[in-house]
């Protein structure tokens, strides 16, 4: 018998030694580039498929081949209108797929063409037939930052690029052309001092307002987001350690990075509303979950909470934190699921030492700072009826709370306040006010914007907020969809493999890896911290001399004009949720149904990556970019009007500064469609 | 609100809350919601690269005369399956596939199974085992 065991065990033992090869065929490059071929009049483009991304290392055109050598493959491939192209590739390391926008079949099933390491895949011929830029993208899950692995063909002539620059100076010029006129306290025609009452409109409002007023409304919102943020910490830990296939990768951060931006939008800080971060802190120290408990008797060592912290300046600068691992963050499930641990640890603290309110969500909170900036351009607030009643109303329950609600947890005056930035929209006010003058209300967007920005004495923190997040914009659609495979493995590390808990070794990187993501980091946060908002301060002090304004400083000009980002940034992020969302969509319906990658199948929402039409994706990217740009320059007019109190002095500042949006929006366009 | 009613409100909000946060401990239930296990006697063996830890399980010991079904799930990357000496190929297996065949252990013996797709540097060292023992 023993002997028996002796011989399995060195039956196993030689079995996992002995690395003997198999079926490891790989294609040598003279092989594949002398391999005997006949197209016509197809040129013939050798590609090479790697994790992550294509290179292209011969064109072939009739009997001529321009062969690239090793580095100096271009990132772009461009053709003529009318080119007939027949690709031939093959893989460098791992299984790969070929997917061309609008020109191969669905990637769905049979019909994908599939890369295997050691053959040499024909595609083609492809006739291009439509102008513009497209995007060859990787259909077969092929490791980590598989939905990064993209690069461009442009047909040329570009025409959607030269019209879309052009469109970007005409709605620039149109645009200045409006502000021109001396608009008062409008927005690109529409009034800014109208609203609508949302609690008063028929059906909807008293509906609303009986549900808000609810104590377990709140609650009612947080807890399925509960049991979503906990299936994000199991399926992070313990899921499948490629992104596209776990719960915390393809929810978090391609269907929440997504959704939240149309909810800044729409909703202001609804996600506030609704986000399970700080929960267990606030239930902890107030001992109650559902309803109101005296403050007295709370829980927490109640410290004060240091003055220095009352800014934005952790949550900007921990979002551009973020920002800096971010290649890992959105790909590996290990690093969402500690960076969720991490958010859930921290208010837990915070709760219980400090004054029991939302510090964390206030000041340090990676998400805060910039959904608290941009909620400014909402079209949704949650504001006092009239300001009046509230400020002569001495009781003043909306900050130092009823038996029918809290004092505001965000520490601010919600019968008087005129900005969104620190109204977490936790509705406390509803219930504690006793003389129902608080409610919601939909306006144009940027209705304080003017006044939040003139006002705005040093608060370079929400100035840095702007560039970092507008500057991110900008780079994360270059990075992640754009055709440098360099930028994305420099943020990388280099490293091929996904983790989760249990792999989390396979993350360590080599010394060149680290190396070149200083390199990364480096790029990254000086155009965010440094770059942009030098350019800026620049473009600032010229607005100033062509103004021909003395009595105002030109750091007061920068501080106030940078809120222009507000609406900019918003819709550059708008533009890039569209790029997440409409490739990818596949992914979080899938991991809805398995969580951890695991091949469940629960609620039977199983669907193969195919995007939506992603040929026409620029075209859905520019208007909004447009759109974007437009607001920016209105709302420099409105914010220099109110600095200034001059049309033509505010007019010309507005020229200058609608010089630099307009590059900015040319570089986006560049990206884009160039 | 009443004492009773606070209770009963709490208590209910609080017992919501640790229903919640007991999906914490779904990976539990994988023998459950994986449709793949409800069938008997079938074995799922999960693939990923080698240095992520290779098949899984990789070790498989079945009786003599069993008749086993093992389902082959590609995890990662794109894989392969193959056990040349029951002539067993299984061809690619892309992440989110799963391919399935079935066997009747009727000699006992160790049968070497191995991925035939490269799939990472480690390739050739991703292997397993199916033990099948006697009575």
């Amino acid at each position: 018998m023993s002997s028996k065991i002796l011989v399995i065990i060195s039956a196993i033992l030689l079995a996992f030694l002995l690395g003997i090869p198999v079926n490891a065929h790989v294609v040598s490059e003279k092989e594949w580039l002398n391999d005997p071929h006949d197209h016509g009049d197809a040129k013939i483009v050798f590609v090479k498929a790697y994790q992550f991304g294509f290179a292209i290392k011969a064109i072939q055109d009739g009997s001529k081949i321009i062969v690239y050598p090793e580095g100096s493959e271009p990132s772009v491939l461009e053709v003529e209108e009318g080119d007939r192209i027949v690709f031939r590739v093959i893989s460098g390391d791992v299984t790969h797929g070929f997917y061309i926008d609008g020109y191969t079949p669905t990637a769905v099933g049979d019909n994908r063409i599939v890369i295997e390491p050691g053959k040499i895949v024909e595609v083609g011929p492809i006739t291009f037939n439509k102008p513009g830029k497209i995007k060859l993208r990787c259909s077969v899950t092929c490791g980590p930052l598989h939905p990064f692995m993209v690069s461009d063909i442009i047909v040329k002539p570009n025409i959607f690029f030269y019209i879309l620059m052009a469109s970007t100076f005409t709605i620039a010029g149109l645009t200045l052309l409006y502000t021109s006129r001396a608009p008062e306290n409008r927005m690109l025609g529409v009034s800014l001092d109208k609203d609508l009452d949302l609690l008063k409109v028929r059906v909807i409002g008293p509906i609303l307002k009986r549900f808000l007023q609810w104590r377990g409304a709140h609650f009612t919102l947080i807890l399925p987001n509960l049991l979503i943020f906990m299936v994000v910490l199991a399926a992070g830990f313990f899921g499948n350690p490629t992104g596209n296939k776990n719960f915390s990768i393809a929810v978090v951060w391609i269907l929440w990075f997504a959704a939240v931006e149309f909810l800044i939008l729409f909703g202001s800080r609804t996600w506030c509303t609704i986000c399970p971060l700080p929960a267990f802190g606030e239930w902890i120290a107030r001992r109650r979950i559902y309803s109101v408990h005296n403050p007295r008797k709370w829980t927490s060592l109640g410290k004060k909470w240091p003055k220095s912290l009352n800014n934005m300046w952790v949550s900007a600068l921990s979002f551009l934190g973020i920002s800096l691992i971010v290649p890992w963050l959105v790909t590996r499930p290990v690093v969402t699921g500690l960076l969720f641990a991490l958010l859930i640890a921290i208010p837990l603290f915070t709760h219980i030492i400090f004054d029991p309110q939302r510090n964390f969500c206030r000041s340090i909170c990676p998400a805060n700072g910039y959904i608290g900036y941009h909620s400014n351009a909402s079209i949704f607030a949650v504001r006092s009826r009239d300001k009046s009643v509230c400020d002569k109303h001495r009781p003043k329950e909306c900050i130092r709370g009823s038996p029918t609600g809290y004092g505001c947890p965000w520490k601010i005056y919600p019968g008087g306040h005129n900005e969104n930035t620190y109204c977490g929209q936790c509705y406390e006010c509803l219930r504690s006010c006793p003389l129902d003058n608080m409610t919601l209300k939909l306006r144009m967007i940027g209705q304080d914007l003017a006044k939040i920005a003139a006002k705005a004495k040093n608060k370079f923190d929400e100035a840095w907020m702007g560039f970092i997040r507008f500057t991110l914009a900008v780079f994360y659609e270059l990075v992640f969809f754009g055709p440098y495979f360099w930028i994305k493995d420099w943020g990388n590390m280099g490293i091929i493999y996904g983790a989760n808990l249990a792999t989390i070794g396979l993350l360590t990187p080599s010394l060149e890896g680290l190396n070149n993501w200083f390199k990364w980091a480096l790029i990254v946060a000086g155009v965010a911290l440094v770059g942009y908002p030098a350019v800026f301060y620049g473009f600032s002090w010229l607005a100033k001399k062509l103004a021909g304004e003395n009595g105002i400083s030109t750091r007061q000009l920068f501080l106030s004009f940078s809120y222009a980002l507000v609406p900019y940034g918003l819709f550059l992020w708008l533009a890039f949720a569209f790029s997440l969302i409409l490739v990818n969509w596949a992914y979080p319906i899938t991991a809805f149904s398995d969580p951890l990658g695991w091949g469940w199948n629960i609620f039977g929402t199983k669907f193969e990556w195919n995007p939506i039409s992603p040929e026409v994706l620029p075209y859905l990217q520019a208007p909004l970019l447009l759109i974007g740009l437009a607001l920016a320059i209105n709302t420099t007019y409105n914010i220099a009007r109110e600095l200034l109190n001059d049309h033509a002095k505010a007019f010309r500042a507005t020229l200058v500064m609608g010089i630099l949006h307009t590059m900015a929006g040319l570089v986006f366009v560049w990206i884009v469609a160039g | 609100m009443s004492r009773k009613g606070i209770v009963l409100f709490e208590g209910l909000a609080l017992m919501l809350v640790v229903l919640s946060v007991t999906a914490i401990f779904l990976p539990m239930w994988d023998d459950v919601l994986n449709p793949e296990k409800k069938e008997p006697k079938t074995i799922v063996i999960r693939a990923q690269v080698k240095e992520a830890g290779g098949f899984e399980p990789s070790v498989i010991k079945v009786k003599k005369g069993e008749k086993v079904r093992i389902v082959v799930e590609g995890m990662d990357v794109t894989h392969g399956f193959t056990i040349k000496s029951l002539g067993v190929d299984l061809g690619e297996i892309k992440p989110g596939e799963k391919k399935a065949f079935e066997f009747v252990a009727d000699k006992e013996g160790v049968y070497v199974f191995k991925c035939t797709i490269m799939c990472s540097p480690m390739h050739n060292f991703m292997k397993g085992v199916i033990i099948v023992e006697g009575e």
